[in-house]
């Protein structure tokens, strides 16, 4: 029986790696990494790119107001706080109609306490309805599906809900009615804008339903 | 055209549907039976049959003359059933006559809407914009009670309203259980909308990435339904009805004239 034997080379020890001889490694000064101020300065200058900022999107509903400024509608200031109670979410922006139109500015809801509920030096009789309907219908044109930028985000308005409160009558506008209701139609009736109008009395259903509101109730539930 | 459906809560309840509504060429009425009251079907089936048997049932100026000759005969002859007014009133008038009714006619100029109750008015302007009037009570007035001593509406009389043709290109009239549709929340709204021949394209005006419109444009147009219900097609409208009957919880009739014919 023989046995496998290892041949003599391999039994051998492992050859010594070639000592590198010990001296001391000095670094010619032409070696040294020294950057020139050439080379310093382009650094400098791709570190000062500063990027934007990210900004997110962020989609939102603009509500709009639409009040009768009325000495009648200042009787009705608990339900008209209601209406403006019942908005709970996005951005919010009143327009008031009796003599002239005024808007006041568009804020988040939480600020809604912020905007006034009428505007007492305009409170009387007159009322300018058409006159309203084309501010909307601009407003609305202006903000729909728009993106605006803020400090740190971008506002997007996704869906606009038009909210009228009154007797949806009209008595001083300097603009046609059919031309109001034509203007006020064209943009109620994009895809993401919803139209309603609370009336005082439910005969008053008949005014809104010529403008063209898309829902229409009563106020009140008086029978 | 009348469409006349079911609703799911009544069918689940195994109740019959309450709602009823006959037409003629210048007048549509709807019934809408009381879900309270056990015979709200029999009710209504029974005040149909007899106002049709009247004279110039479609008439405007007699309308509701012959609503109170009809609901006078109906006590008149069911009186002898019940030995007293109490009994009257608790078993045969709130169980069987407590009911909604609209009306619309329709004259050379104008449609005239008559309503008792609660429903919807259903608009077209000439601009083509649909507006929903809502008529909703917390207790509905039903000419029932007239019938009834003491009651709150005793004195309480139809609304009348009248809308020129100049102005509104169509009326429509229906019952509340066609809120879902003023909602939108008919399941599979988006799915009949794909259908609709004549839907403009979307265009818009800021560049923005397609999947964060695509949220805001996946929420089903309401509008776009608004017209097709006005269009009138009753094939479509009873399959829109009909086929979403879970959609629907309490029973639907909607009627407006000129509408396609099936």
């Amino acid at each position: 029986m023989s046995f496998w034997k290892p041949k003599k080379d391999e039994n051998k020890a492992p050859k010594r790696l070639p000592q590198i001889p010990e001296k001391e490694i000095v670094l010619q000064e032409e070696e040294i990494f020294t950057p020139t101020m050439e080379k310093t300065s382009q650094i400098s200058n791709a570190a000062s790119i500063t990027l934007p900022p990210y900004k997110p999107t962020i989609e939102k509903k603009l509500t709009i107001l639409l009040i009768e400024n009325t000495l009648e509608m200042a009787k009705k200031v608990s339900i008209l706080n209601n209406v403006r109670g019942s908005i709970k979410d996005g951005l919010v922006c009143s327009i008031y109609y009796g003599g002239i139109v005024w808007q006041s500015a568009i804020v988040d809801v939480t600020s809604i306490k912020d905007i006034p509920v009428f505007i007492k030096a305009e409170l009387g009789e007159e009322a300018c309805l058409y006159d309203a309907l084309i501010h909307v219908a601009s407003l609305v044109t202006q903000k729909y599906q728009r993106v605006e930028e803020e400090k740190t985000n971008k506002i997007m308005i996704n869906a606009i809900e038009i909210i009228g409160v009154g007797s949806c009558r009209d008595t001083t506008s300097s603009a046609q009615k059919d031309f109001a209701i034509n203007c006020f139609t064209k943009v109620a009736q994009k895809p993401q804008v919803l139209s309603k109008y609370y009336c005082f009395k439910e005969q008053d259903f008949i005014e809104a339903a010529q403008i063209g509101f898309r829902s229409i109730g009563a106020i009140s539930k008086n029978y | 055209m009348i469409i006349n459906s079911q609703g799911f809560s009544h069918f689940t309840d195994g109740q019959n549907n309450q709602d009823f509504g006959i037409e003629s060429e210048r007048m549509l009425l709807i019934l809408d039976g009381c879900s309270g009251a056990i015979y709200s079907e029999v009710g209504t089936r029974l005040f149909a049959q007899l106002f049709k048997r009247r004279e110039e049932w479609d008439n405007v100026e007699k309308f509701e003359e012959n609503v109170k000759a009809t609901f006078d005969s109906i006590i008149e002859m069911m009186k002898k059933y019940y030995p007293n007014q109490e009994e009257m009133e608790n078993l045969f008038i709130m169980q069987n006559l407590l009911f909604t009714m609209i009306a619309c006619f329709q004259t050379q100029k104008e449609y005239i809407v008559k309503l008792f109750g609660d429903g919807y008015i259903i608009t077209q302007n000439k601009w083509g914009a649909v507006s929903y009037m809502k008529f909703s009570y917390p207790l509905p007035p039903y000419f029932g009670y007239k019938y009834c001593e003491n009651h709150t509406f005793k004195d309480y009389q139809f609304k009348t309203f009248t809308f020129d043709k100049t102005v509104f290109q169509k009326v429509a009239i229906a019952t509340d259980g066609i809120t879902p549709i003023f909602t939108g929340e008919v399941k599979g709204l988006d799915s009949y909308q794909e259908e609709l021949p004549n839907k403009e394209p979307r265009t818009w005006t800021y560049s923005y990435s397609a999947s964060r419109l695509s949220k805001a444009a996946n929420k089903p147009d309401v509008k776009q339904m608004d017209k097709r219900l006005m269009e009138g097609n009753m094939a479509y409208l009873e399959m829109l009805i009909k086929g979403n009957k879970k959609s629907f919880s309490d029973d639907v009739t909607l009627a407006m004239f000129g509408g396609e014919p099936k």
